[in-house]
């Protein structure tokens, strides 16, 4: 009995490692925030589906024809694991996995890691096609940028 | 610099607000003052994080590219070979290729892959040896060879057309269109496109020009094309062209796609002929030493959905005046952990026919022979302790072709990809 249920552990064990994304870590409602003069309708699930390939630059123009500008926040942080299991639906595994074969395919690189909320908005607020995800009570009273969904 | 410049800056507005006599008691400041310290603090972080990254060395200079991305990678493959009568251990191959790619604007980019390798051959069936067992070549590692693999310009109207130009890759094959080593999570390749730059069945790598795109057909499905013209650079005067055409499902992570492709393959002639042999643990020699004209067509699967990975293509190609060939390979790999992979390959791969040399004296004689086929089975382990490094362990089973032995390999391999 022993001997056929420990296999069955170490087997749940390891899919659970290898399958589930990390939880976030704190309550704190985050937001992908674009350029207000972004055309993008999309909204729900629509608006995930659009951001998650640009994020991950499968695509890297909007519907409209604008080029993408996406920034990421630090791993590990509040923003960057809503983000990553919200929008990506991805583990940080499969998200080194999928930089490392675009990089050893073409050269892409992964989006510019921003530190600070304030300059991911300065940064939206400046380049058009750009993104970032905040905290969504950082976007209160910032000029030129809007919230495409929430986290 | 700018980030010093608003550091002093917000330092000296923080001093004078604190210094203000009575200011540090109301609200309305305290609050004012906590924020600017949370603002200084942010300020300082983004300072030291960016001298780490700069250093106190002058800082690179593109001359006119608005953007410019340096980075590269080393890979080393070192192998335990065991044939029906002799075992033998020795280094493969090592290799460093450089990525550079700088944005001119919007449209226009570079993208070049300066490589230097050395490689020590790893004969599978070294025919110098009574029983034809695995052997390794001796190189000069004094003399690596320089490898352009990506020399490419490109022109972007958006993600529905590029055009490409220069030395550039083929859309052919799922291991042969990722391309470059480090994500492999098997370190050789599958046996049809073993020994790269060669034109064993479809093209890896082409001089030429290509028109690729995407386009999305709604927020599910995607159309992937690709297409292209030029030669290969063991005879610049033979076109060669071909074409992808995949459909993506871009939730389940899965494209399917036809190919096809034509061309003329230059043959090896005189002394060359005897240089002509497998290297790289390949059954079957890079070139072709009879010259025909060819036409191949193939599927390629490549489907990722979370942990799990499928590679799996199938060619045909159709050889003028020699037996057709034709290429089956197959990769699962499943990441039973985050950081550790798990793999299985089956590669069969039948040559079709070739010139074989039969006689050297009075002069090189050469007829037509079937090679025959080989088939491959692959279990692998590979390892990422850091996102940019992969460590590898393959086993793999090789049945060659006519002799019809057995060949057992023990791959180690790693890339640190920077």
């Amino acid at each position: 009995m022993t001997t056929a249920v420990l296999p069955m552990l170490v087997i749940a064990a390891i899919l659970g490692r290898a399958q589930d994304p990390a939880p976030p870590k704190n309550t704190t409602t985050y937001v992908v925030v674009v350029n207000a003069k972004n055309a993008a309708t999309e909204t729900g699930d629509a608006a995930k589906a659009v951001v998650k390939k640009l994020f991950l630059k499968d695509l890297t123009q909007w519907p409209d024809g604008a080029e993408a500008k996406p920034y990421r926040r630090p791993d590990k942080s509040g923003a960057h694991d809503a983000f990553q299991q919200l929008v990506l639906g991805m583990s940080d595994a499969e998200l080194a996995r999928h930089w490392l074969r675009v990089k050893n395919q073409d050269g892409t690189t992964p989006p510019k890691e921003v530190d600070s909320d304030r300059m991911v908005l300065k940064y939206v607020a400046r380049y058009p096609g750009a993104f970032g995800i905040v905290p969504k009570d950082a976007v209160k009273g910032v000029e030129g940028v809007r919230v495409l969904i929430e986290l | 610099m700018t980030s010093t410049f608003h550091a002093i800056l917000a330092t000296s507005a923080a001093s004078l607000v604190l210094a203000l006599p009575g200011q540090s008691q109301d609200p309305e400041a305290a609050k004012a003052i906590a924020e600017l310290r949370s603002r200084i603090d942010e300020l300082e972080d983004q300072q030291s994080k960016l001298l780490e990254q700069v250093g106190g060395r002058a800082v690179l200079q593109a001359y006119t590219a608005s953007n410019f991305d340096f980075g590269g990678h080393v890979t080393s493959l070192f192998a335990h070979m065991r044939g029906e009568d002799r075992s033998t251990t020795g280094h493969v191959v090592s290799l460093l290729e450089l990525y550079l790619k700088a944005r001119l604007d919007e449209q226009w980019s570079v993208f070049a892959t300066p490589g230097f390798y050395l490689f020590q051959g790893a004969l599978p069936d070294d025919p110098l040896t009574a029983s034809a067992d695995p052997a390794f070549i001796a190189d000069d590692s004094g003399q690596a060879r320089l490898f352009l693999s990506r020399l490419q310009a490109e022109w972007r109207l958006g993600d529905a057309l590029q055009v490409r130009g220069g030395i550039i890759g083929s859309p052919h094959g799922t291991t042969n269109r990722e391309y470059f080593i480090p994500a492999r999570t098997i370190g050789e390749g599958s046996l049809h496109t073993r020994v790269f730059l060669t034109n064993a069945l479809y093209p890896q790598q082409l001089d030429g020009i290509a028109v690729a795109g995407k386009l999305e057909v709604d927020e599910r499905h995607r159309i992937d094309y690709d297409a292209y013209f030029g030669s290969q650079d063991d005879s610049p005067t033979d076109a060669i062209g071909g074409a992808r055409l995949a459909f993506v499902f871009t939730d389940l992570g899965l494209s399917i796609a036809g190919n096809w492709g034509t061309g003329r393959r230059p043959g090896v002639a005189g002394a060359d002929l005897l240089e002509n042999v497998p290297l790289l643990q390949a059954p079957f020699s890079p070139e072709f030493n009879g010259a025909r004209d060819y036409m191949f067509g193939g599927i390629d699967v490549d489907w990722r959905l979370g942990a799990f990975v499928n590679k799996t293509e199938l060619y045909y190609g159709a050889e003028d005046g020699y037996a057709d060939q034709r290429a089956v390979s197959t990769e699962w790999t499943w990441f039973a952990l985050p950081e550790v992979g798990l793999s299985y390959r089956f590669d069969y791969y039948d040559r079709g026919s070739d010139d074989v040399v039969v006689a050297l004296t009075p002069a090189i004689a050469t007829m037509e022979l079937d090679q025959g086929h080989a088939t491959e089975h692959v279990i692998g382990v590979c390892y990422d302790p850091n996102p940019s490094v992969r460590l590898r362990l393959d086993f793999h089973h090789l049945l060659l072709p006519q002799s019809r032995n057995e060949v057992d390999m023990l791959n180690l391999s790693w890339s640190l990809s920077f």
